[in-house]
């Protein structure tokens, strides 16, 4: 790889120079300078006159050693201005062979060799190694890249010899075999070496190329501080790493953060601008350290300490020092300094900079961006990226600032080689060893066919986290943390995320990325998040306004008024809305608003959505077109969901009679436990079926016979069926919600004894408690399908267990339509019907209120065959009797009708309305009155057969409520007729 | 992609259904249950073609309701990635437009629409224009999927028109 002529632009300067009149030209004119590594650092400073010659030698350099200069610095190199001369670029060695293809060698001043004689040399000189492999001839600038895998030595070229000498003195030495080999090539003495070379990394070793140790160590016999004597053959294996270049370039990139290492700036903290064509040096800016009352060149020695960073300031330069003030569009030039925008730019070699472990700190970007302050808006934001991406890789601890850690990587991931041999392999992650080396295996596909693939180790700052299209994917770190979305797009290390919240595109660097199938709920990022307000929460406003979070930014609410305006606002003008209720609102059509409601606006384009946030006053709605939010006056608003629910056969009854029973059963429900509350709410439930089968959430109310449950997940608010839900208890049980609604007492205290333990056998002992008359009571239970013959054939079998669970199912179905059972005039069908609306609570509740003593005679009467159907219903929930029993002592042993407690026991809260233990007043009218109203009842269910009324739904609460209306049992044909009039108009 | 699958769907009835129009009461709940919904695994359920059988209801012990199990075929539609699809534009914001594919929802990002359509925001509707083509809302587009997402209800996929074939279709 190192030829002879390489040495010598090894161990040049090569310098860029900015020249004003000649920037726009074609190309890059480069230009060496060769001299010993001492005098490097001083030649390369020196301010030269005019001069037309292209190529320095070393002579000339040397000359330039006598001169003195007061600067140091190594970085001042590229500041000077030189005319005729162009910036030059450095030489690394594949730079290298390029250059010495298409232009002179460098050491024509030295020789009078011209470039075709040279180039011929070259030819013939390399011409033997063609056969033996493609090694060491310059590659055409076209040729196809070839493996490195193929151009490894082989025993058939050269060897390698190293040889020890004293450190320090490696080029010294390298140069001189140089010399030496050089003139051989031109007497007759040739000898076959081909290189020459140390490594920099390396002190005190000496590498020779060459067929054989006497000609290796004729190469270095003599040349002062070299021990040529003793000479080491290096194996073949190891040839290699001799001439392994350590790569840092890939990881430099326009806007990358670096540290200059030596001089004025040491430490500073420097912004890469761009990467120069030569690829050694790149363009930094940095805040200027100036001290503008020195002499000289206007920067301070070494051991002065050094001025403050501050941007730079066109008056203190005029004052100082105007007559080098020059400026040229954006560009202020100022003793041989460039600046743009107060920064100084500087050209700057690699070596000069400190890539790795930059971890810059917050304060010092924000320094940095603090003369960005009067620029837009666009590159600020690219500043707080960068501070940004800076800090999460500092708080990480990841070893590079500007690559992959092996912490950011997990097993499973698809990774890509991005760097070294087999770069472009991609891979999975088998597992993540210390020391930042991961163990990938690679997919080779068809190359691998048949074959098993072993795990192959990288380190992790080579890889780079794969992604496609259509991905999604979470944000681990950094400003969009937590976010989700889908992957859009990837451009080398950022990819474009389509995120599923806000609806957005984000920009974020793929390390950052892990797929995922969860979905964020909100744009909080860290700690940087407004503690308690997530995106859509409704905020008060100034005065009376209220408001919805559109967007929780670090510092900054983006906030959508009831006015429709949005507006960005700092978050302490906000306060959080009180969120322990639910807030509702009535609708154009007066039906209630809720919070993931389908809406419509009732006027103007008829946007729909769904429902956020309903105030009194203002609803915001989630447009269903673009997602976006917009803020509706509450009353032009019109509710989708009820016009659904009108047409669901199921819920015709869910929100108008349900909700209106529910309110009455309160006033009816005095004692009951928790003032009307329906005991579901509050609890923590688990979808066991239907779309949201594993979501868990918490009740929020219950209507009817759907729940509306706010999701765990994402703190949204579904409407699911009961009877996909299952109850989860304080012990960590589940129980479907229709079981434990039919618990008495919420189930809260209770055992939870599912009723299923509570049929007959199990419920006898219990009976022994109330009394051996009850026995015969419980006993004719059993049979009791054979009374209803119309309820077995529709229930396939009628089994008792299934007889009792209409009774104490809290459905809601409080209108149930009347069935053929409860068209039967039996006393057994009498207990069907209310076994079958027993769910209704607004139907048992309503009358009790309102009920007459007129009834007694009539319930007394039937109650001796009541008896029995109520028995048929009361076979279940026997676990239940025991909260009846003492409510009511006084009815048991009175009346045949004993079990009776039993059936609205089963239903928990229902049993407290209907029955007298919610009131101080003697049980026995209580008993009584029910029983009339049943009576009623079921002859108002008779008749209502007559009253051509079959196209009404039919509910017992209708009826009970109509017979209220009219306070008697309608016999006579008026009383029919304002009979059915009432049943109508409800 | 369209799939014509049998599937089975069990449907629980309040005892009040037992009745006469039972089979009726199965059939409209089956109807009202299952199609427009959307599973992971199936895709959407556009339609129930035919109901194949409803077995005998079971009553649950304990609790009165009888379950049917409905064994009925449906058309599924399922989006795969790489699938091309048909899909009227439903709107055009600055980052992409939204298309509709019967009940899918294509995202169409900027960065996916070829270079030569620029975003017009001020037009009315907006919309994404080239020399001959122009997206707005209304347009047929023919899209290619990239990705999608499955929600317990719905899927969102995000799509391309930045290859041969695809775009606006005359």
């Amino acid at each position: 790889m190192a030829d002879v002529e390489d040495l010598f632009d090894d161990n040049s300067e090569v310098e860029r120079y900015s020249e004003e009149d000649e920037e726009e030209e074609e190309e890059e004119d480069v230009q060496y300078q060769k001299r010993g590594r001492a005098d490097a650092k001083k030649s390369s400073r020196s301010k030269r006159p005019k001069t037309t010659s292209n190529f320095l030698d070393i002579e000339a350099s040397v000359e330039t050693d006598d001169e003195d200069y007061d600067d140091e610095d190594d970085e001042a190199l590229g500041d000077f201005i030189v005319e005729n001369e162009r910036e030059l670029a450095t030489a690394e060695q594949d730079a290298l062979r390029h250059r010495s293809a298409v232009r002179p060698p460098v050491f024509q001043d030295d020789d009078t060799l011209d470039a075709d004689a040279i180039e011929a040399q070259l030819r013939e000189r390399y011409s033997g190694y063609a056969t033996s492999g493609t090694r060491g001839a310059p590659p055409p600038i076209d040729a196809d890249w070839v493996p490195q895998r193929l151009i490894i030595p082989g025993i058939n070229d050269p060897h390698l010899w190293m040889s020890r000498c004293s450190p320090g003195k490696e080029r010294d030495v390298v140069l001189a075999a140089a010399r030496r080999v050089l003139q051989w090539s031109s007497s007759a003495k040739y000898k076959k070496v081909y290189s020459v070379y140390c490594r920099d990394g390396l002190p005190g070793y000496i590498y020779v190329e060459a067929r054989s140790m006497a000609d290796a160590q004729a190469a270095l016999e003599g040349i002062p501080g070299v021990f040529s004597s003793k000479m080491t053959l290096v194996p073949i294996d190891d040839m290699i790493d001799v001439v392994k270049v350590k790569s840092h370039m890939p990881k430099l990139n326009p806007g990358s953060w670096v540290r200059v290492r030596r001089g004025n700036y040491a430490g500073d903290l420097a912004q890469v601008v761009s990467i120069l064509e030569s690829s050694d040096a790149v363009e930094v800016r940095l805040l200027p350290r100036l001290d503008y009352s020195a002499q000289g060149n206007g920067r301070v020695s070494k051991r002065g300490t050094r001025p403050a960073q501050r941007l730079f300031s066109i008056e203190d330069a005029q004052r100082a020092d105007p007559r080098t003030l020059s400026s040229r569009q954006n560009e202020i030039l100022w003793k041989n300094d460039r600046f743009i925008n107060g920064y100084l730019h500087k050209d700057m070699r690699i070596v000069s900079l400190q890539l790795d472990n930059v971890n810059p700190t917050l304060e010092e970007i924000a320094k940095f961006a603090a003369g960005e302050a009067g620029e837009d808006g666009d590159e600020q934001a690219a500043i707080a990226a960068l501070a940004n991406q800076a800090a999460a890789a500092t708080m990480g601890g990841v070893e590079e600032a500007n690559g992959l850690g092996a912490r950011d990587l997990q097993q499973g991931e698809q990774v890509e080689v991005i760097e070294g041999d087999l770069a472009g392999v991609v891979g999975v992650v088998r597992s993540v060893e210390g020391n930042n080396v991961v163990r990938i295996e690679p997919e080779l596909g068809a190359l691998a066919r048949g074959k098993r693939t072993g795990t192959m180790s990288f380190p992790a700052s080579q890889l780079r986290k794969r992604f496609r299209t259509g991905d999604h994917v979470k944000v681990l770190n950094g400003r969009h943390a937590n976010e989700t979305g889908m992957v859009l797009d990837v451009a080398d290390a950022v990819a474009t995320v389509y995120t599923d919240v806000s609806k957005s595109e984000i920009r974020v660097l793929t390390k950052d990325l892990r797929v995922s199938s969860d979905i964020g709920t909100s744009a909080k990022g860290g700690e940087s998040v407004i503690v308690g307000l997530d995106v859509h929460d409704l905020v008060h406003l100034d005065g009376n306004q209220m408001g919805i979070v559109l967007k929780a930014g670090k510092d900054m609410l983006t906030v959508l008024d009831d006015r429709n305006e949005t507006r960005a606002v700092p978050p302490r003008a906000v306060r959080p809305a009180r969120g322990n209720f639910e807030r509702t609102g009535v609708d154009f059509n007066g039906n209630a608003l809720r919070r993931g409601d389908a809406v419509r606006e009732a006027g103007g384009s008829h946007r729909q959505g769904t429902v956020l946030q309903v105030t009194r006053f203002s609803t915001f709605i989630k447009s269903r077109d673009n997602d976006g939010a917009f803020a509706v006056r509450t009353r032009q608003v019109e509710s989708l969901n009820a016009r659904q629910n009108s047409l669901d056969p199921y819920a015709t009854r869910n929100v108008r009679g349900g909700d209106r029973g529910r309110g009455r059963g309160r006033g009816g429900r005095v004692g009951s436990l928790r003032g009307g509350r329906d005991p579901l709410i509050g609890k923590t439930v688990i979808a066991n079926r239907g779309p949201y089968k594993g979501y868990v959430g918490i009740v929020k109310d219950v209507m009817g016979n759907s729940v509306r449950v706010e999701l765990h997940t994402n703190a949204r608010v579904v409407n699911v069926e009961k009877d996909k839900l299952m109850v989860r208890l304080p012990s960590g049980e589940t129980i479907p919600v229709v079981d434990y609604t039919s618990m008495p007492g919420s189930g809260a205290a209770q055992n939870t004894a599912p009723r299923k333990s509570s049929n007959s056998g199990s419920g006898s002992s219990e009976w022994g408690g109330s009394g051996g008359a009850a026995d015969g009571g419980w006993a004719a239970a059993s049979p009791a399908p054979s009374n209803n013959p119309g309820w077995a054939g529709a229930s396939g079998g009628g089994d008792s267990s299934g007889w009792g669970a209409p009774s104490s199912s809290s459905r809601g179905h409080s209108d149930t339509r009347p069935t053929p059972a409860a068209a039967a005039a039996s006393p057994g069908g009498w207990g069907t019907t209310s076994a079958a609306s027993g769910g209704g609570s607004g139907g048992w509740d309503a009358p009790t209120p309102s009920s007459t003593g007129g009834g007694w005679d009539a319930g007394s009467s039937t109650s001796g065959a009541a008896a029995s159907g109520w028995a048929n219903t009361g076979n279940s929930g026997s676990g239940n009797w025991g909260t009846p029993a003492p409510i009511t002592p006084g009815a048991l042993p009175q009346t045949p009708g004993g079990p009776f407690p039993q059936t609205p026991g089963n239903t928990g809260g229902y049993y407290d309305a209907p029955t007298p233990g919610a009131r101080p007043s003697d049980a026995e009218s209580g008993f009584n009155e029910f029983f009339s109203w049943a009576k009623l009842l079921q002859s108002a269910s008779k008749q209502s057969s007559n009253l051509n009324l079959e196209g009404h739904r039919l509910s017992t609460a209708i009826l009970l409520r109509a017979l209220i209306r009219v306070q008697s049992v309608p016999r006579s044909g008026t009383e029919l007729l304002s009979f059915a009039a009432v049943v109508r108009e409800l | 992609m369209f799939f014509h699958k049998k599937l089975t769907h069990t449907i629980t009835l309040h005892p009040s259904f037992l009745g006469p129009r039972m089979r009726e009461f199965v059939t409209k709940r089956l109807y009202k249950d299952v199609e427009g919904t959307c599973t992971g695994r199936y895709g959407y359920i556009i339609a129930v073609v035919a109901i194949l059988e409803i077995q005998i209801g079971k009553i649950i012990p304990g609790l009165g309701s009888a379950e049917f199990e409905v064994k009925y075929s449906a058309i599924l539609f399922k989006p795969f990635r790489n699938e091309v699809l048909d899909a009227v534009v439903d709107s055009v914001s600055k980052i992409g437009f939204l298309a509709n594919a019967g009940p899918l929802r294509i995202f169409v990002s900027q960065t996916l629409i070829p270079a030569d359509m620029k975003l017009d925001m001020n037009s009315n509707p907006p919309s994404f224009h080239s020399d001959d083509q122009k997206i707005e809302k209304g347009t047929l587009v023919r899209v290619k999927v990239n990705g999608a997402r499955v929600d317990a209800t719905n899927i969102i996929a995000i799509g391309t028109i930045k290859e041969d074939y695809l775009g606006v279709i005359e």
